[in-house]
């Protein structure tokens, strides 16, 4: 299928691909032409209602250069992964990884366009096996550096943990300097029967950058998946998670919290497949949005035919801190089968009154009431991260959303 | 009335009973007491029909037809009246609707005319002031916010209402305070007659201080251990099961 | 199990008999042609001697359709429908419109009896006025003395294009445009009747208000077109219910109602919607596709919608309150019931756009057999919407393996001191409840209806106490052959 007349944003991609499609490894035309027919989603298309990629279609990005000089600043001293500009850097890593070699992964099946762009254009990523118990996070820093040909870094990455195996796997999104880039990312993850992952993303891009990031999931039996995502950088951000669950009994827990302001636009969307008995899933989102920005929230959770006995639980809250805040949400359930437990709740406005009023009646000044208040809101996705440096790094970004006066 | 013979059963694939025998004549009343876990609500979720509960072996008798053939519906119809250890809770459904509705699927069983709004309401009133059961429980969602001891009176208001010719009282005791256990006692001993039959399934021998049994019966691991008149109970009380299942072990 | 299940079989078996609205009339009607033209138009417009205007605004949206292509967005699974292949205007035979029930067919009459709405009863004991409406034309309403004197227009809108043209020119399509969707557009270009209510400034209505919709002739879609205008400081209740006869094809119903309140102006609209559903095996049919929408013009005005929708073969529909005013409150309380094949895809939207505007939206969805069932709704703080606040509460049931329950809805807020509160579960019907009840001699079916009424209660309660009765045996009866 060709369209008439290429869609905004097509073109340049499509010179841009042929300039360095002979250094990709594997077959990439048909990946490219399955983005091209139908171009940045705009809010016409039902899953990016919330979140045009016009305005991202009409800036030009360049691909990004490899072997960039890149002073990659770092959590801790424990095991790392690093990638500059979407490639996979030996040189500052300390875990040894296999690369990734070309698509024929879980998100080729997926009718994401820039799902489809990043299959068509990735030059590289890690390839992480998981076979035994691991008991050090394993630090992952995906750096890009900005610059004047405003950069697109496209990495495709993979996580597998093997039936006994179980890690914490930390990824960590930085922009090096400031400047306009685009980051058009896909992590696969798979967790086999019996396995468990806690996946914790730290998304702390420059404040020009656009971050789009696709997260195809899928759990076997009695697999385990904790993925809690903190979003703070980026001009527009979506997170993008599909876990498919066919194992029986798992466990996925989706987790997120979220401060923006300015004119910043954070979308988290996420779709779970029950697809077998007795699973069970979580999810939890909470955001502050300040300024003009712009929070987007979708959940959709499936439970198909038979896949009985299936606990599945949304919860998305948000905080409005300024008048010209937004919010939009749209968390749906699709259920298939009889004998489940299935719920969603939205809530969204400002910081309770009452509570503010307690606060301030005790002595303390309206601002620190308000920045305690958002703390506290939070700090439920915080609970589970022990003390150390990420959880210092996340707290870090909160004081700093709160001191900019959202 | 009654004839249990060899009742085997199990939840999920795990035996529960292991050859129940008990017999129980009109006009009795039979205890059956056994520690946690014995199989004493198991075997009143078998005699009222509970799906989930699978009937391996043995067979039970009512009036000399199969009970174990019947829906639980038709078993009620008959006659077999359960008290549930935890009564349900039925958002929306209001109590005074649910009694009526029952009522009269019984009565229809029976053939006999259905009872209209005026007769229906003299009858629960009647019955519901000697419970202490006020009209305000009566105007509440059935079971819904009702305390332990509410949940155990609505219950016997049910028994008395729907009259039925064999009641199992299962844990009836259990979440009652002294006061509340003498009410329930005095509407159950109100309704001992010469033709319905009564089994009282609980743990502790207090029940028995109020309702005294015409016979005993000891369950402890899927099966009667020790049968015998209402001082069995007593001895119970004093010498706890460990003491009786190892005599009979 | 199994007689139980034997007896289910015979009760699915039976299913053709339980919608005893089912029946036609055989009565002699008026067609126009078969099919949808512009001519079509014309006709619709010329056999109602209707003013230049309104012909002109059924041709401009007629024109507009034309440019429009039918939606596919709700999750429903749609066979085409052939827009040619149907009538768009059929009327009993009647010399003129009646001037009272003593002129109406004695036909029309029996049906209305048959469909429990005995029209002469209803004028002599129950004091609500009822306006019904057969196919396309408004053949009798009831009390419309007794409510002239309190100042109230009670009447078939093609009446009030003769008789009030001033306020059916102000109101119609002030609230649904012709432009606003493929259905509501369609129902402009061909609308044959409906009702008409005005309640002037400062009178409670008297008396309940009510219409009874029934499709009767073959191939013919149905068009109505409602329209109620509250005047400050008035209230009025209005009722809705339908049926249809039992058809091999499907049969369309597009129908429009526009509400507006205003200045603290009450309206409360309740629809019992039993078309009929098909059969068993999904033949046949309503296909019912309608744009209900209110909205709060004035300050502190109210618009209340209750629906129970048990009936038609696909439901789309949308009640839907713009709350302008400050302090306007809009409210939907809903039960859907789908059984065998239907699908219904139903909700609401409530945009804010009034300071310290209310909204509440209660939904309870039972879907059971092989139907499809989905909450859609929205809603939506604009930024003048200070202080604003909704709650809303979605909740569906599931019986049997094969349904499904589905619910998408859309919340938008640019205040931050608007308050949005949402809350939905899915869930099954309770094992325990239906065992106590089956254990205190309650039949399966009964103890079903009985446990499904209790999960709608919220709904029930909403709706004018004759018609509390009626939807609550509808729910049973919707709801027979679903367990076993």
């Amino acid at each position: 299928m060709t369209p008439q007349v290429a869609l905004p944003g097509v073109e340049a991609y499509r010179e841009a691909f042929e300039s360095i499609r002979a250094s990709l490894p594997g077959e990439r035309g048909a990946a490219f032409e399955a983005f091209a027919a139908r171009g940045f989603p705009t809010n016409r298309v039902e899953a990016w209602k919330y979140t045009s990629l016009r305005p991202l279609a009409r800036q030009r990005f360049q691909p990004a250069a490899p072997d960039m000089e890149a002073a990659v600043p770092f959590l801790g001293d424990g095991p790392r992964i690093v990638l500059v500009n979407g490639f996979l850097r030996e040189d500052l890593s300390t875990v040894s990884v296999e690369r990734w070699t070309g698509p024929d992964g879980m998100a080729e099946a997926d009718g994401e366009p820039l799902v489809a762009l990043n299959a068509a254009m990735a030059g590289d990523g890690y390839a992480l096996t998981v076979g035994e118990v691991r008991d050090e996070p394993i630090e992952i820093v995906h750096a890009t550096v900005p610059g004047p040909a405003g950069p697109v870094a496209q990495s495709r990455n993979r996580i597998t943990v093997e039936p006994g195996g179980a890690a914490h796997v930390i990824e960590r999104h930085v922009g090096l300097g400031s400047g306009a880039y685009f980051v058009n990312g896909v992590t696969e993850i798979e967790v086999r029967d019996g396995g468990r992952l806690r996946h914790t993303k730290l998304q702390d891009e420059g404040a020009d950058a656009h971050h789009l990031w696709f997260v195809p999931a899928r759990l076997g039996r009695d697999a385990v998946l904790e993925s809690t995502v903190f979003t703070f950088g980026a001009r527009l951000s979506r997170n993008q998670i599909e876990a498919d669950i066919p194992g029986e009994g798992a466990e996925l827990s989706l987790r997120g919290a979220y401060a923006v302001s300015g004119r910043q636009l954070a979308d988290h969307t996420s779709r779970i497949e029950h697809r077998a008995p007795g699973a069970t899933s979580r999810q939890v989102y909470k955001g502050a949005i300040g300024g003009q920005a712009r929070g987007v929230f979708q959940g959709h959770i499936v439970v198909a035919e038979g896949a009985q006995k299936t606990d599945g639980h949304q919860l998305n809250r948000a905080l409005l801190l300024s008048g010209r805040a937004e919010i939009d949400a749209k968390p749906v359930l699709e259920i298939y089968a009889d004998d489940v437990q299935c719920s969603h709740g939205a809530t969204a406005g400002d910081i309770d009154a009452d509570a503010l009023f307690y606060l301030r009646s005790r002595g303390i000044p309206a601002d620190a009431a308000r920045g305690l208040l958002v703390r506290a809101f939070l700090s439920e996705i915080l609970e589970d991260t022990p003390e150390g440096a990420l959880r210092t790094a996340v707290e870090e970004r909160i004081d700093g959303f709160l001191e900019a006066g959202a | 009335m009654l004839e249990i013979r060899d009742l085997h059963a199990s939840v999920e694939g795990q035996a529960i009973l292991n050859g129940v025998d008990l017999s129980v004549g009109p006009g009795e009343v039979h205890a059956v007491m056994g520690p946690n876990g014995s199989g004493k609500s198991t075997l009143s979720y078998v005699l009222s029909g509970r799906e989930g509960y699978a009937v391996d072996r043995g067979e039970v008798l009512y009036d000399g037809r199969d009970l174990l053939e019947l829906e639980p519906e038709e078993r009620a119809a008959a006659g077999l009246f359960l008290a549930f250890q935890y009564p349900v809770e039925i958002p929306g459904v209001g109590t005074m609707t649910f009694l009526r509705t029952a009522l009269n699927a019984l009565r229809r069983g029976r053939g006999e005319d259905e009872l209209d709004a005026m007769q229906f309401l003299r009858v629960v009133r009647q019955k519901a002031r000697a419970l202490g059961i006020g009209d305000d429980m009566l105007k509440r969602a059935l079971n819904v916010g009702f305390s332990g001891g509410e949940k155990k009176r609505n219950e016997m208001l049910q028994l008395a209402i729907l009259e039925p010719r064999l009641a199992i009282l299962d844990e009836t005791d259990s979440g009652l305070d002294i006061d509340a256990l003498k009410v329930v006692a005095e509407g159950v001993n109100a309704l001992r007659s010469p033709d319905r039959a009564m089994l009282i399934i609980t743990h502790y021998q207090r029940l028995l201080d109020h309702i005294v049994p015409d016979r005993v019966h000891v369950l402890a691991k899927g099966r009667i251990l020790r049968s015998g008149g209402s001082e069995l109970a007593l001895e119970l009380e004093e010498k706890g099961y460990g003491e009786i299942m190892g005599e009979a072990a | 199990m199994s007689r139980v299940a034997a007896e289910t079989v015979e009760q699915v078996r039976s299913l053709g008999d339980r919608y005893k609205y089912g029946f036609v009339t055989d009565i002699e009607s008026e067609q126009a042609p078969k099919g949808l033209n512009e001519d079509i138009v014309r006709f619709i417009s010329a056999i109602k001697d209707e003013p230049e205007w309104l012909l002109e605004w059924r041709l401009e949206a007629f024109r507009h359709w034309q440019t429009m292509t039918e939606p596919n967005w709700a999750k429903l699974g749609i066979p085409m429908i052939d827009y040619q292949d149907a009538y768009y205007y059929s009327a009993p035979k009647q010399k003129e419109g009646p001037k009272s029930l003593d002129e109406v067919d004695p036909e029309l009459l029996a049906t209305y009896d048959k469909l429990g709405i005995p029209l002469r009863e209803q004028e002599m004991l129950a004091g609500v006025a009822v306006d019904a409406v057969f196919d396309s034309v408004s053949v009798a309403t009831t009390f419309k003395a007794k409510l002239e004197e309190h100042g109230v227009i009670f009447c078939p809108i093609s009446e009030a294009v003769q008789n009030h043209p001033e306020l059916v020119r102000k109101y119609l399509g002030s609230v649904v445009p012709y432009t606003d969707n493929f259905f509501a557009t369609l129902n402009s270009a061909v609308f044959t009747d409906g009702s008409f209510v005005f309640v002037p400034k400062g009178v409670r209505c008297p008396m309940e208000l009510s219409t009874y919709f029934r499709i009767n002739a073959a191939n013919t879609g149905q068009f109505e077109r409602t329209l109620i205008i509250a005047e400050d400081s008035s209230y009025v209740s209005y009722l809705e219910g339908c049926t249809a006869p039992m058809r091999d094809e499907h049969q369309l119903h597009a129908a429009v109602v526009e509400l507006v309140a205003l200045d603290d102006a009450e309206i409360k609209y309740s629809t019992v919607q039993n078309w009929y559903p098909g059969d068993e095996n999904g033949v046949g049919g309503i296909f019912n596709f309608v744009t209900k929408r209110g909205a709060c013009i004035g300050a502190r005005s109210k618009i209340s919608w209750t629906q129970v929708e048990t009936g038609s073969a696909i439901t789309w529909k949308y009640p839907s309150c713009m709350l302008h005013g400050a302090d306007s409150v809009g409210e939907f309380y809903s039960i859907a019931i789908t059984n065998n094949y239907q699908q219904a895809d139903t909700g609401t939207k409530m945009v804010h756009m009034g300071p310290r505007s209310r909204s509440r939206v209660i939904s309870k969805g039972i879907s059971a057999g092989r139907a499809s069932n989905a909450y859609r709704g929205l809603v939506k703080m604009l930024p003048g919407a200070a202080s604003a606040r909704n709650y809303t509460q979605c909740d569906s049931l599931l019986i049997g393996s094969k349904c499904g329950a589905h619910t998408f809805p859309y919340i938008e807020s640019q205040n931050r001191s608007a308050r949005v509160e949402h809350e939905a579960t899915t869930s099954k019907i309770d094992d325990d409840q239906l065992f106590y009840c089956r254990q205190r001699g309650i039949g399966e079916e009964e103890a079903v209806a009985l446990i499904v009424n209790g999960f709608c209660r919220e709904v029930l309660q909403q709706l004018p106490m004759e018609f509390a009765v009626e939807a609550q045996k509808l729910v049973g009866i919707s709801l027979e052959g679903s367990v076993g």
